[in-house]
């Protein structure tokens, strides 16, 4: 046994990997300490914690919303929206005609420049525009379906042509979001990605993957300066974390706060609660296709699940009263929104009565339900909700919990495989106010997402989505409200609300379109 | 001993070899990529036409063999998201991930062996009791939650610490005891499990008899000889700190590869998620070459051959 001769070779690695693990914490900067002490004193900065990390800061490619919140301080659309969505207000553009039925003409705001120097014109919206209309660059130029081309009229007036009727490009162009051509094309795809150039108020300092993308106040910016000096976009995954990151202070904006967090955060007398209804409208999609179950071919079976689910119920205790109940998947903010179009009640004697009608009794009719709670907030316990209340009248209703890439693997674009389940929670989402979008994806029979093979359907919406005048667009939109009312396609839910939790040294309200623009937020008094 | 590592250096290929060939497969079986990545409003066709311009649509050998001579090269593909090379991105994250285990395992060794050795000398003390007791706790409580709750204390109670983050040291105690406190609760039972058996044996009461002093029996003769178990214990464990800084990263917002996976694994981004895997599989494979090698250092009679 010679004990000794081993000792020094063990305490050489140990030692070694002290000093390894002592360099390695050594290499990470202490930047983060400074960030938060600085909030403590004053609202210079506005540090914003978001539950994911966009990939890429390229307008073009950046499809979800943690990409969106940040694009949007970086570049600016042609138009904005109002809070609420309601209104088209001129951002790039001052003013803007419909030349023809299929000819949009912008005047653009002369004099702004982007934050390399480049000059914003004509030439660089129709630089934007065949980028992202070009196969081998973009990958979301899916609002603009319609759009066919840009031309340059002279330097600051473009038209805008799209191959049917849209009314919606003026709404749409918020979305354009203009890049500067010198730079995109010298940059290249993957360093534009990394270093973004815009017009907008805020410039990109830096950009860590994962940890923290860092923006600074333009001063050149055409519209002034904004109040805040910087803004931080941090992600962390976790919801209590978030809810940590608040509460201690270290955040001054937490995206996502879950329902049954709300009362503590009030309890905090230092940050509060905003809520603002969502663009995201829930409901439960149905499989309607040829090869579906049978008892959903029946109008009668599908109106008895809309009449058997309390939605109320379920507004009042899964979400904390913190949704808009909705007759249809129409948002409120919509074209032609119907308001005199009353939601299904709730009614279990009436849903079984439709369901002996159609000629299924007690226990006749099974069925799955898909549920995700990313999908949807609180989805999964949404879904339990509704299993049980099914059950109520008489249906075997059981709950299939999947992970979101489970529940979207199965439902976009899984038509053909049909592995889904009869129902299932979805949502859909819309930049504009106006349906077309969740129409064509959920009930028009191309829709990535539909389910629903319905030609008089189809027809009213290819009608009422390339129609221009906007009272016959109106009468168009409500009369695709009586009809899926009546249809009941989908087991019609609420506008849920996205909840904020927002610290009281800011003044901001969040937005509809779920941006979160810098220049939107100041000191609290 | 040479022909030994060689032997261990061929037999690591081959290892690797089946896990990337392993998770290229249940990849392609679990979903496709373009489902996922397709903006609600696209139609059918773009799925179509993405899954083209991904290369998901060439048959499955023809991809698997592209995959395969580029990890030869080094080359792991482009992220789907990111847009830069799978590589790249790990190279990014791999520094937090190492600094995370290394701290951790840096409080976790020294409380367990401590505890361990204790434990051993003053057993059925109350001392001895208490740590038993704590220790079985640890290794119930799951990291997660324990992260959950040192949040809920020290951040949001006491104030002490920022919950979550990464740059300054305050940063990185909370995920690394969460992280470590598992570890150091099997390093704490093994140790003192290892040393009763190596204190009753007779060449520590050879030693004692010697009349050497107390310390120098434990440290030098019994510790010694009963780390060898511990440190088998320690290679295996270095695995899980590993695979629990997957959870750790994620409730901590630790910007390292278990972060990345996770993100991956949403996003369905096939190279990255191929990259973080093959990466990981490498670290443990080098871990378990360490802790073999390890033992020869530690003790002599073991010749591997």
């Amino acid at each position: 046994m010679n004990v000794n001769k081993g000792k020094p070779r063990i305490s050489l690695l140990i030692s070694l990997v002290m000093v390894g693990a002592l360099l390695l914490s050594a290499c990470g900067s202490a930047a983060s300490e400074t960030e938060a002490a600085a909030t403590t004193e004053d609202v210079s900065q506005v540090i914003v914690v978001q539950s994911a990390d966009p990939s890429t800061l390229d307008p073009q490619k950046a499809g979800g919303s943690a990409g969106g919140n940040i694009s949007f301080n970086i570049f600016e659309g042609l138009t904005k929206q109002s809070e609420d969505m309601k209104e088209v207000l001129p951002a790039l553009a001052t003013e803007w005609t419909a030349v023809d039925d299929t000819t949009w003409e912008f005047k653009l705001r002369e004099g702004v420049k982007f934050q390399n120097g480049e000059d914003f014109n004509a030439e660089a919206v129709k630089y934007t525009v065949d980028r992202m209309l070009d196969p081998d660059e973009a990958n979301d130029s899916s609002s603009f379906k319609t759009l066919q081309e840009a031309v340059v009229v002279d330097d600051y007036t473009v038209q805008l042509v799209t191959t049917q009727p849209d009314p919606l490009i003026p709404a749409k162009v918020f979305g354009l979001l203009i890049l500067p051509p010198q730079y995109t094309e010298e940059a290249g795809t993957e360093e534009f990605g990394q270093h973004p150039i815009g017009t907008g108020p805020y410039k990109l300092a830096e950009f860590t993957p994962n940890q923290r993308i860092v923006l600074e106040a333009n001063d050149e910016y055409w519209n002034g300066r904004p109040a805040i000096d910087t803004l931080i976009f941090r992600p962390v995954a976790e919801a209590s974390t978030r809810l940590a990151e608040l509460l201690t202070g270290e955040a001054d904006i937490v995206l996502d706060i879950s329902p049954e967090d709300i009362p503590t955060v009030e309890e905090d007398k230092n940050v509060h609660i905003e809520a603002v209804d969502s663009k995201r409208v829930p409901y439960i999609g149905m499989d309607l296709l040829e090869d579906g179950p049978d008892f959903l071919k029946d109008v009668r079976v599908r109106q008895a699940l809309n009449y058997a689910v309390d939605v109320d119920g379920i507004i009042e205790t899964i979400l904390s009263g913190y949704a808009t109940r909705l007759a249809t998947i129409y948002r409120e903010d919509f074209v032609g929104f119907d308001e005199t179009l009353q939601p299904y009640a709730y009614d279990p004697d009436k849903a079984k009565e439709l369901l002996a009608d159609a000629g299924y009794g007690d226990g006749d009719i099974s069925l799955k339900i898909t549920s995700n709670g990313e999908i949807i907030t609180k989805g999964d316990e949404v879904a339990e909700a509704i299993a049980g209340m099914l059950q109520e009248v008489g249906i075997n209703a059981e709950v299939n919990p999947q992970s979101y890439q489970g529940i979207r693997d199965m439902y976009i674009g899984g038509q053909e495989a049909h592995v889904g389940d009869a129902l299932w929670v979805w949502n859909w989402g819309s930049r504009e106010p106006d349906a077309n979008s969740p129409l064509s994806g959920t009930m028009q029979s191309t829709g990535i997402t539909s389910y629903l093979r319905d030609e008089t359907l189809d027809a009213m919406i290819q009608d009422a989505s390339s129609t221009v005048n906007t009272d016959e667009r109106i009468a168009k939109h409500k009369a695709i409200q009586v009809y899926i009312y009546e249809q009941a396609p989908a087991i019609f839910l609420y506008d849920a609300m996205d909840i904020y939790g927002v610290s009281n040294k800011i003044n901001w309200t969040p937005r509809r379109d779920q941006y979160i623009l810098g220049s939107e937020m100041s000191a609290a008094e | 001993m040479g022909r030994y590592v060689v032997k261990r250096l061929i037999q690591t290929v081959f290892v690797l070899f089946i896990i990337s060939t392993f998770v290229f497969l249940l990849l392609r079986a679990v979903g496709d990529p373009a489902r996922l990545m397709v903006s609600p409003e696209s139609t059918l066709e773009s799925i179509d036409d993405l899954r083209r311009k991904l290369g998901l649509d060439r048959p499955l050998i023809e991809q698997y063999g592209s995959y395969m001579y580029g990890i030869i090269r080094g080359d792991f593909g482009n992220s789907y998201t990111y847009d830069r090379p799978a590589l790249e991105l790990i190279k990014m994250h791999i520094g937090p991930t190492l600094q995370l285990t290394l701290v951790s395992l840096l409080i976790s060794l020294p409380m367990g062996l401590i505890l361990g050795c204790i434990s051993a000398i003053k057993r059925y003390s109350i001392f001895d009791n208490i740590a038993t007791v704590l220790a079985v706790f640890s290794r119930a409580i799951p990291s997660f939650w324990l992260g959950i709750m040192m949040i809920l204390v020290f951040s949001i109670r006491l104030k002490l610490l920022p919950p979550s983050g990464y740059g300054s040291p305050r940063q990185i105690l909370m995920p690394a005891l969460a992280l470590g406190t598992s570890m150091a609760a099997v390093v704490a039972r093994l140790t003192r499990s290892s040393m009763l058996e190596v204190l009753g044996s007779d060449f520590i009461r050879t030693a004692r008899g010697k009349g050497l002093k107390e310390r120098v029996v434990i440290i030098r003769h019994a510790l010694h000889n009963a780390l060898i178990p511990v440190v088998t214990i320690v290679g295996l464990q270095m695995g899980n700190l590993l695979g629990g800084s997957i959870i750790i990263e994620t409730i901590f917002a630790w910007p390292g590869i278990g972060n990345l996976l996770v993100e991956s694994i949403n996003e369905f981004d096939f190279p990255v998620i191929q990259a973080t895997v093959f990466i990981i599989a490498v670290f443990f494979v080098i871990i378990n070459l360490i802790t073999d090698f390890t033992y020869v250092v530690i003790d002599r009679r073991i010749r591997l051959e």
